[in-house]
């Protein structure tokens, strides 16, 4: 079978999807966790509450993981019959790649920088923990709707 | 300049720590408390507490505010890379030190007694350079600093022109450092502490009708009002430094300071408003989430807290009244 460049612009799609909110959670969750582990050295007591701050910032790289499997199955990686797709289908794969790759990453880390005040509030007021996670939590929102756009653009394309 | 994101550890640290800082209702019952031992009861409740145990009387205080802030600092140069930060707040006591050292040199005295702890330079090396010894392990810019403070005092006989010029190298130093470090926010900080540290100087030198070459050598580096902004006012009567000062960012210092300063020959109350000025800066730290001003606002309101714990003190040992004691008391951090 011969590979087509329609093949490799779909699976740098998948990549890009995987790669780049991976990034900016790890960045993100590292971040939360630098600033809960200052807290906790005063106060250990407060390990679980800052726990559930770092936890946020890691759904983005969850959702690019989801985005990469959705574009495999699709193309008929995961089978093992790789479809044989044209140019153009692979760059509409690729396209519906970008929005949860480029929001992924830059969505994860402003997450934390909200998480990482919340780890403030956790200090300062551990009783006020929820208000602190719901800041951060608005972040989400726009991670959410970039993995819609994403997977409806995915589950819409015919690539057949 | 440093990211915030450096300081996430530090900042996290400190906002536990925050919670720690004496508020205005412990300052109070300070103030109300009836004896010493009253004041040790409050202070028993505190973060002061090791401190004041070790100390075991409330007479060695200066001891225990000391060892108090030694831990603070020792705790951000542990938990923070850049060293450069707790630098910024240790090198005036290196420079007071080395006052101590020049002036016990002068009367021929030994000076170990009254050096403070919070330096960073070792005792023993200041000591030697004291005693002149070629191999004190002092930094270079001291070492040239108590050199040169050496000779004025050889060429003048003055010891005050050896508090000028250290005083001059120390703030020289410490531009120097900001620069390196880099952020803004400790280069205005630093600028407004000169600026109203030049303006009182300028004040008082006034009061004591020096000459004009008297004020060069006593105003700082790094200020945001230079030399000729001093001179030219130098020559007015004081009542026109208030109004050209009346609309700059120092306004509400130098109106009800100075105003009060000119009509009681009191300093007191300009002191303390300046004093609130810089905390106000600092509160910046309390209000960010994580970064430079977090850690810088911090190590600022503990330096502040002890100052203020030191007014009480001296205050209630001396039994002296409780509005006489309000009256110096400075704004508190949180």
């Amino acid at each position: 079978m011969e590979i087509t460049l329609g093949q490799v612009f779909a699976l740098l799609g998948a990549a890009l999807a995987v790669f780049l909110p991976g990034i900016g959670s790890a960045r993100g969750v590292g971040m939360v966790g630098e600033a809960a582990a200052g807290v906790v050295a005063e106060d250990p007591s407060k390990f679980s509450q800052t726990l559930i701050l770092q936890a946020l910032p890691g759904t983005q790289g969850i959702y690019g993981l989801l985005t990469g499997f959705v574009v495999m199955q699709r193309i008929g990686l995961l089978g093992g019959n790789l479809l044989p797709l044209t140019t153009h289908q692979g760059l509409m794969v690729f396209a519906a790649c970008l929005p949860i790759s480029i929001v992924g990453l830059l969505s994860a880390i402003s997450q934390a920088r909200a998480a990482a005040a919340g780890v403030g509030i956790v200090a300062k007021r551990p009783e006020e923990v929820a208000k602190g996670i719901t800041y951060a939590a608005m972040v989400e929102t726009y991670a959410v709707l970039a993995l819609l756009a994403s997977i409806l653009m995915l589950f819409g394309i015919r690539l057949a | 300049m440093p990211r915030d994101e450096e300081f996430l550890f530090t900042s996290g640290r400190v906002k536990a720590l925050e919670n720690r800082l004496l508020g205005r209702s412990i300052i109070e019952r300070i103030l109300e408390a009836e004896d010493t031992e009253a004041v040790l009861r409050v202070l028993s409740e505190t973060d002061y507490a090791p401190e004041f145990e070790e100390a075991g009387s409330i007479y060695d205080f200066e001891k225990a505010l000391e060892n108090s802030m030694k831990r603070t600092f020792d705790l951000i140069r542990e938990s923070l890379n850049d060293r450069r930060i707790v630098r910024f707040f240790t090198l005036k006591y290196d420079y007071q030190n080395l006052k101590v050292i020049a002036k016990s040199r002068i009367l021929g005295s030994e000076a170990s007694g009254s050096l403070s702890r919070l330096g960073e330079v070792p005792l023993d090396e200041l000591v030697k350079l004291g005693k002149d010894e070629a191999d004190a392990a002092v930094p270079e810019a001291m070492k040239t600093a108590f050199e040169a403070a050496m000779r004025i005092y050889e060429e003048t006989r003055d010891p005050q022109q050896v508090d000028l010029l250290l005083d001059r190298a120390l703030y020289e130093e410490l531009v120097e450092l900001t620069k390196g470090i880099g952020h803004q926010f400790l280069k205005d900080y630093l600028a407004a502490s000169v600026d109203l540290t030049n303006i009182k100087a300028m004040v008082r030198l006034k009061y004591m009708e020096a000459d004009f070459r008297t004020l060069g050598k006593a105003l700082l580096p790094g200020g945001t009002l230079g030399q000729d902004f001093f001179e030219k006012y130098y020559q007015e009567p004081l009542q026109s430094l208030v109004e050209a000062l009346s609309s700059s960012r120092y306004a509400v210092v130098v109106k009800e300071g100075l105003e009060k300063w000119i009509a009681t020959g009191n300093p007191a109350s300009y002191e303390k408003l300046s004093d609130d000025y810089l905390l106000g800066i600092l509160k910046k730290g309390l209000y960010k989430p994580f970064g430079l001003e977090t850690v810088v606002g911090y190590i600022g309101a503990r330096e502040n807290e002890i100052k203020i714990l030191r007014v009480l003190l001296v205050g209630k040992i001396n039994g002296i009244s409780e509005d006489l004691i309000r009256e110096r008391l400075r704004d508190v951090y949180v």
